[in-house]
């Protein structure tokens, strides 16, 4: 898949002259990448037409589509305590290694389990949570697909991040629970470790020659887990303090001058692309957040409060390059080579650096970004932004009710 | 110079017939008139005993002639022969080659039938049916897809800019799929029905026509062994002639 991206990435340059997509109510502007708006083409037509959403949407307003959320999650979990299925089940996605779809469900539901456990406590959804929890450790660890194919990592990134944060959970007092809980995410971290690549962080695939320890890291899986690295370092379960370090060094190296974070974090010099390149400001508008809160949580000194709002202005002027990647069935097929699932990936790490910055002005960040997460969520509280396949929902509508959790106090 | 060849071996063949003569018979016809001005120069009388003698000697002198010119034409007989034979192997050898190529011609057409037949028409075909059976995934997945993206999309209320965009490409991807289909069935229907057939039977006519050039040059090869037969009989008969004059003419001299 990376040889895909990178594919799409190099013909990029190519698509220079096909009209390119802008609002027509101004230059794009804003940063290095700034392209000129031409009439005519579909996704313009696109931009143009989109349905108006409220510029901004207080706590009030977004509580009962959270809720919907939470219901969906609560609902739709099965007796076991699992979502979804372990096998594909949708064709868009043919071709992965079957061990993938399970690694999938596996990544999806830990994020379920994310939402669950920030939500408003109802005896429903602290059940539902637990058996979450329960499923969580107590299913099989998935393996790595084939030589290519290495997307069980997702089950570790998100695996380590959801036991890490229900290692720390009060509620969970049964001390089987707990012992299964530090086993788990010991076990997740244990993947994680073999996975890691050489040069710090992780991704999802290997490239030839393929070996036992891939070689490809991104820098939003890597930033993803830093703060749970740590975590984990302060429960036990990760001895050796230089995988964050390593992580850390291999996340800063992928910030560019332009504000960009590079997509591929495994390489000797970052490259500043050019054109429609996916590491312009508006094809990183999700890298930026969930680096600058990796980052910025960890306390590196260079994540001042100006760069993550600088970080989030871009994210809400360049939006809708995320607004109409969003749904497209073909991965990267959007303009900065945005893919689908940039969005509610983008919107939960924007929602989680939001609360980096001054407790005052959080609330004005929160009531900009969640007109953008309730204006997808389906009627029944489900959302998704790439396919309909039931890990992309669980997965959705987890993201979409954890974006929203942030910034919203507890009902009274 | 072949003249040049034989007239040693003339002069051979020359002595032991004229043996007990006063002069060479070989000799040249310079010669034979100095002889005769030898004779000429001789003492008058007894004439007719001296024209008995002349006459004698001219007599003898045209015998050993004649034999000469026989003996010639029995050494070209021979030599004939000899050449005849060496036409005639050549001639039965590239006849029976003819056959031998002819034979290995017909077993190669044989072979390219069986094995179009039984092993090249058959991958032609399973190829074939692959591409179509492919072809077929290929519509059914681009039924499915489709209908996958139109259930996706029916919940979807906020995108519908990308869902007229992604479901009218799955519509062309669909509408694509089925004439890739459609062109399939036809190719293989006509690899079948019609393309394999008609190489099968060119393949057959090839066979065919290698029999009958392998029939046809079994026949050139008896031909060309009864004439075979027929140039050694003549060439020899020929020299049997040759020699029967010969010996009478020999015969003729010592008598």
């Amino acid at each position: 898949m990376s040889s895909i991206l990178i594919a799409l990435v190099a013909l990029a340059p190519l698509r220079q002259d096909v009209p390119v997509a802008g609002t027509g109510d101004g230059p794009a502007g804003g940063g290095p990448d700034i392209v000129e708006v031409v009439g005519g083409d579909a996704i313009t037509e696109a931009l143009r037409a989109r349905p108006e959403v409220p510029k901004t949407m207080t706590v009030d307003e977004a509580r009962d589509a959270l809720d919907r959320s939470l219901e969906w999650l609560v609902s739709t979990q099965l007796e076991n305590g699992s979502w979804g299925t372990s096998a594909l089940d949708g064709i868009l996605e043919l071709g992965f290694s079957i061990e993938t779809y399970y690694a999938w469900q596996v990544s999806s539901h830990a994020l379920a389990t994310m939402a669950l456990q920030k939500a408003d406590e109802t005896p429903e959804r602290l059940a539902a949570f637990e058996r979450a929890v329960r499923w969580l450790c107590d299913t099989r660890l998935p393996q790595r697909g084939s030589d290519w194919d290495t997307d069980y990592t997702w089950a570790g990134l998100y695996g380590l991040v959801a036991t890490s944060r229900a290692a720390v959970d009060p509620r969970l007092t049964d001390p089987e629970l707990r012992a299964a809980i530090d086993r788990r995410g010991r076990e997740f971290w244990r993947l994680l470790e073999t996975t890691e690549v050489p040069s710090g962080g992780w991704a999802y695939y290997d490239d030839p020659p393929y070996s036992r320890r891939p070689s490809w890291a991104t820098s939003f899986c890597t930033a993803l887990v830093m703060p749970s690295l740590a975590r984990a370092e302060g429960l036990g379960w990760i001895e050796d303090p230089g995988h964050l370090r390593r992580a850390t060094a291999a996340l800063q190296r992928c910030a560019q001058p332009n504000g960009a974070y590079t997509y591929n974090a495994s390489f000797g010099i970052p490259r500043a692309g050019a054109g429609e390149s996916i590491n312009s400001i508006k094809g990183s508008l999700g890298r930026i957040q969930v680096s600058h809160w990796a980052l910025g949580s960890l306390g590196d000194p260079s994540i001042t409060p100006d760069r993550i709002r600088q970080g989030l202005e871009w994210f809400f002027e360049h939006h809708r390059f995320l607004d109409v990647a969003r749904m497209r069935p073909i991965p990267h097929e959007g303009y900065y080579a945005n893919a689908g699932y940039f969005y509610l990936f983008a919107h939960y790490y924007a929602a989680e650096v939001i609360d980096l910055l001054p407790e005052a002005e959080r609330q004005a960040w929160h009531e900009r970004l969640r007109p953008h997460l309730i204006k997808i969520m389906r009627s029944d509280g489900s959302s998704t932004d790439f396919l309909g396949t039931a890990y992309m929902l669980t997965a959705g509508t987890a993201l979409n009710a954890l974006s929203l959790q942030k910034g919203m106090p507890a009902r009274e | 110079m072949l003249r040049s060849i034989l007239l040693p071996s003339l002069a051979l063949f020359a002595l032991p017939a004229l043996h007990g003569c006063a002069t060479p018979l070989a000799a040249s016809d310079s010669d034979a008139s100095q002889h005769s001005a030898i004779a000429t120069d001789a003492p008058d009388g007894d004439d007719d005993e001296k024209e008995d003698e002349d006459d004698a000697e001219k007599k003898a002198h045209k015998l050993a002639r004649e034999i000469a010119g026989m003996e010639w034409k029995l050494e070209q007989a021979q030599l004939d022969r000899t050449a005849t034979e060496i036409d005639v192997a050549l001639d039965l050898g590239q006849a029976e080659q003819a056959v031998v190529d002819a034979g290995v011609a017909v077993e190669e057409a044989a072979l390219a039938l069986q094995t179009f037949t039984q092993v090249e028409s058959a991958h032609e075909l399973d190829s074939s049916k692959l591409d179509l059976d492919r072809s077929q995934t290929r519509a059914v997945q681009a039924a499915q897809e489709l209908a996958e993206l139109q259930s996706m999309y029916d919940v979807e209320e906020f995108a519908e800019k990308t869902k007229e965009l992604v479901i009218s490409r799955g519509q062309t991807n669909l509408e694509m799929a089925q004439r890739s289909l459609d062109l399939q069935q036809r190719s293989h229907a006509l690899l079948s029905d019609f393309e394999l057939p008609k190489k099968t039977r060119a393949l057959q006519r090839e066979v065919d026509e290698a029999k009958r050039k392998l029939k046809r040059a079994e026949r050139q090869l008896e031909k060309a062994r009864i004439e075979a037969e027929k140039r050694r009989r003549s060439a020899a008969h020929e020299i049997e002639e040759l020699e029967l004059d010969l010996a009478e003419k020999r015969a003729e001299v010592e008598a």
